[in-house]
């Protein structure tokens, strides 16, 4: 029946005013279409709502009424375009309400950010704010996004926007790089980050950093983002003398990274160099020693070299985002010539949507664990009806597209990232593949929970989230049916929701764009860190079959090791800083360059290992305390959730307290801040001993006076080096 | 209000993040000094997105009133 498009269809209403019959037929036009719509459809007929309703707001509402029994997609939202235009926003958000899950992509971020719009203007602010996340976390499009970001302004005037973290970035750099400010400002609201921006002047990111007194300085940066593009190196086609190039263009930005670290305390991003799609040399520019193209590349690899010996500091791999991107789109000559801007406009989110993941990443926000469906998302068929024979799996293009997507995730669980099994299966029929299928990538050994059972997903993902100890938001659900997927997001609001596309062809390609996963660096306790889960739960096994905690404690033959920080074990630190929620008493996070200024400022730091007869647990536990007065401060304290419950605190305050007293400290002060996750460490002190006293600020203060005894566990075995490292290292 | 006009005061709204601005033909930078030269990026970037089309060098500079955007809007057959 419907042989035109919508679109060309709404076209041939032209313009306003539509006369009583045209209403009309717009009304049995939109009330007729079932079909999904797509964003330039939706589009058109929020304008042509618009303009009615601006025309005559009588007509409007009435064409609204006429519409209350649409059920289509275009029926329904040309409603809530109209209710919206009247002002009747609480309406317009219900008229939504059955649309908002039915979609994904850039149709899914205009119906979500309509919603969120009408759930503000009617005052349900607590309600809309997920809905604007979600248009932030689906869009791509600058527009769209640069909206989202004024109605986040323009909302937390009102209320309180609710973030993980909040985050100072500069931006720097020798293009116009204004316009990526509101679309970042939305994609990192998307992550949970309040993003506060402050962008540099025009191609003066070298004076910016060198200057003491310059608007960066007096911005105070946690992140520096220095975007440099590859016109402002400027390379001849031909060089004569590439290596000296690339050694002076390197030295260069190391020492601005330099400065960034030492002197404002701030983490680098450094951008790379896109090689451009056009050079007047041809295929040559990369072919000739001294072709530009050539040497790109080697400044590229050089920087990541660099990078790799200066701690704080992250290489964005601009030329792979505008490869992916698409590089004859990523630049716009026209707004070069006219403005000076790069990349394109329309490059302009999956540059921010990049940068978000690096920054998700320095904050400690990226996801830790994929939960994972089985039948469809690791398999094709259903293990319960098809048996092993049956399933798609290798052996053929149907299957291989799983067998690929399995490397793919093997491969992101190389870099710390838990995999789980949240299936409704039978729990036999579930493992069969992983144990007998010779297709299967994944092992058991690689899935550190593995639940199959016919209960709702939500309640199998608090369960894989509390086996693993982390919170929802840092978990995301793998499902390829979009039923679960739409419960999930509606029950469970913190965790991340593949939208898996229907063909197995393109799960990885969905995966790769989700950018929840970035890593700065991979740590041995990253690459162990399954078996270490594993471990954990055959130690609850254990648990429930001894009897007291001591006993349970004494039978686990546990390990300690107590050492300063030094530098093979800072990364570990700073990312345990940075990441660690539950066990932390202060949840104060900082990058490598103030770790290393406290403990040259002669800061007692203590790093914990624990093992025991189940495996090494690595470097698990953080403390830092600040000489202050006739005393210490602890300034941060904090344990990774996966060594919890086992005495540990006790041993890790015991070697604090014995170099209290051999340093003739006076007293100890410790102090508890409280957040949405760390409440199972509020009486922590004083569980310890310690005497509370008192409020300052948003700190509850507590102080254990010297000369008392401190016994730690007996049953645990310590080894503490961190007695005759003395204050200075 | 005709919908391209309809559309343009949309942009105009957006890129001077002013939702009462009201679309009329003599609005240009001598007249309304928020339309500066990153206002005027802001605009040109919008109608190509809004009417999916592309300004050369010379319609981005020549385009600096509403009618001359308008203008350079029909003759390139956008919105219709």
């Amino acid at each position: 029946m419907h042989t035109v498009s919508l679109e060309l269809a709404l076209l041939q209403f032209g313009d306003p005013p539509y006369s009583a019959a045209t209403i009309s037929e717009l009304w049995e036009l939109a009330s007729s279409r079932e079909t999904a719509c797509a964003a330039a459809e939706f589009l058109r007929l929020e304008h042509m709502a618009g303009a009615i309703a601006s025309t005559n707001a009588e007509a409007a509402l009435d064409l609204a009424a006429r519409l209350e029994p649409a059920r289509g997609d275009c029926g329904c939202w040309l409603r809530a375009s109209l209710l919206e235009a009247c002002g009747r926003s609480a309406e317009a958000a219900d008229a939504l309400r059955f649309l908002r899950e039915k979609y994904s992509g850039e149709e899914r971020a205009l119906l979500m950010l309509a919603a969120a719009r009408n759930l503000f203007a009617s005052g349900h602010a607590n309600q809309a704010w997920n809905p604007l996340a979600e248009a932030c976390k689906s869009s791509a499009v600058p527009r769209t996004l640069r909206n989202a970001a004024r109605l986040l302004a323009q909302a937390r005037k009102k209320t309180e926007a609710p973030f993980r973290r909040s985050c100072r970035i500069a931006l720097l750099s020798s293009v116009t790089i204004d316009f990526l400010a509101p679309i970042l400002k939305a994609q990192c609201f998307g992550a949970g980050i309040d993003a506060e921006i402050y962008i540099g002047p025009f191609n003066q990111y070298e004076q910016e950093i060198r200057d003491p007194h310059s608007g960066l300085a007096r911005f105070r940066p946690e992140v520096i983002a220095i975007g440099t593009d590859w016109r402002s190196l400027g390379l001849r086609d031909d060089e004569e003398s590439p290596e000296e190039v690339v050694r002076g263009r390197c030295a260069q930005l190391e020492s601005l990274w330099r400065e960034s670290r030492e002197r404002l305390g701030a983490t680098v991003i450094q951008f790379n160099y896109e090689a451009p799609p056009f050079d007047g040399l041809g295929q040559l520019s990369a072919a000739l020693p001294g072709g530009r193209g050539r040497l790109l590349r080697a400044i590229n690899v050089a920087l990541w070299e660099a990078a790799g010996r200066a701690p704080g500091v992250a290489i964005l791999d601009v030329d792979q985002i505008a490869g992916r991107f698409g590089k004859d789109r990523w630049s716009d000559p026209v707004l070069w010539h006219t403005a000076k801007q790069y990349p394109s406009a329309e490059a302009m989110p999956a540059l921010g949507h990049q940068l978000t993941a690096m920054l998700r990443a320095i904050l400690g926000l990226s996801s830790k664990c994929i939960a994972l469906d089985l039948d469809g998302v690791l398999w094709g068929g259903v293990i319960g009806e098809d048996g092993l024979a049956g399933i798609k799996l290798g052996g053929g293009p149907a299957g291989e597209a799983f067998v690929e997507f399995q490397r793919y995730l093997q491969s992101l669980a190389r870099t710390g990232v838990l995999l789980a099994v949240c299936s409704k299966n039978n729990p036999e029929d579930a493992v069969l593949p992983f144990r007998q299928h010779p297709e299967m990538v994944l092992r058991e050994r690689d899935i550190a929970v593995f639940i199959a059972n016919w209960k709702a997903k939500e309640e199998n993902l608090r369960a894989i989230a509390a086996a693993m100890n982390i919170g929802l938001d840092a978990m995301v659900f793998v499902d390829d049916n979009p039923v679960e997927r739409s419960r999930v997001r509606q029950n469970l609001p913190e965790i991340g929701v593949i939208d898996l596309p229907a063909d197995p062809a393109q799960y990885v390609a969905a995966m790769g764009r989700c950018g929840l996963f970035e890593t700065l660096a991979i740590t041995s306790e990253d690459r162990g860190r399954t078996a270490s889960i594993r471990e954990n739960l055959e130690r609850r096994t254990l648990e429930s079959t001894s009897g007291s905690v001591d006993d349970y404690l004494a039978q686990l033959d546990i390990k300690v090791q107590l050492t300063p920080f030094d530098e093979v074990n800072l990364p570990r630190i700073v990312q345990l800083i940075n990441k660690t929620n539950q066990f932390n008493l202060t949840t104060r996070r900082c990058g490598d360059a103030e770790v290393r200024a406290l403990r040259a400022a002669g800061a007692y730091t203590q790093a914990m290992r624990a093992s025991d007869r189940f495996g090494d647990s690595g470097l698990t536990g953080v403390l830092i305390a600040i000489p202050e007065g006739g005393g210490l401060r602890v300034d941060t304290w904090l344990m990774s959730c996966r060594v919890l419950g086992r005495r540990l605190e006790e041993v890790m305050f015991g070697a604090l307290v014995r170099y209290a007293a051999q340093n003739k400290y006076m007293y100890i002060t410790g102090e508890y801040i409280s957040t949405a996750k760390n409440s199972q460490v509020a009486d922590l002190y004083v569980r310890l001993g310690c005497a509370a006293t008192g409020q300052k600020g948003e700190s509850r203060l507590f102080r254990w006076d010297m000369g008392r005894m401190f016994l730690a566990p007996a049953m645990l075995v310590c080894e503490d080096l961190t007695q005759r490292a003395g204050a200075a290292v | 209000m005709t919908l391209i006009d309809q559309r343009l005061q949309q942009i105009f709204r957006e890129a001077f993040e002013d939702d009462k601005l009201t679309l009329n033909d003599s609005l240009s930078p001598e007249t309304f000094p928020a339309w500066d030269s990153l206002g005027h990026v802001k605009l040109i970037m919008g109608c190509e997105e809004e009417f999916g089309v592309k300004f050369t060098i010379e319609e981005t500079i020549e385009s600096t009133s509403v009618a001359q955007l308008k203008a350079t809007l029909a003759a390139k057959g956008a919105g219709r």
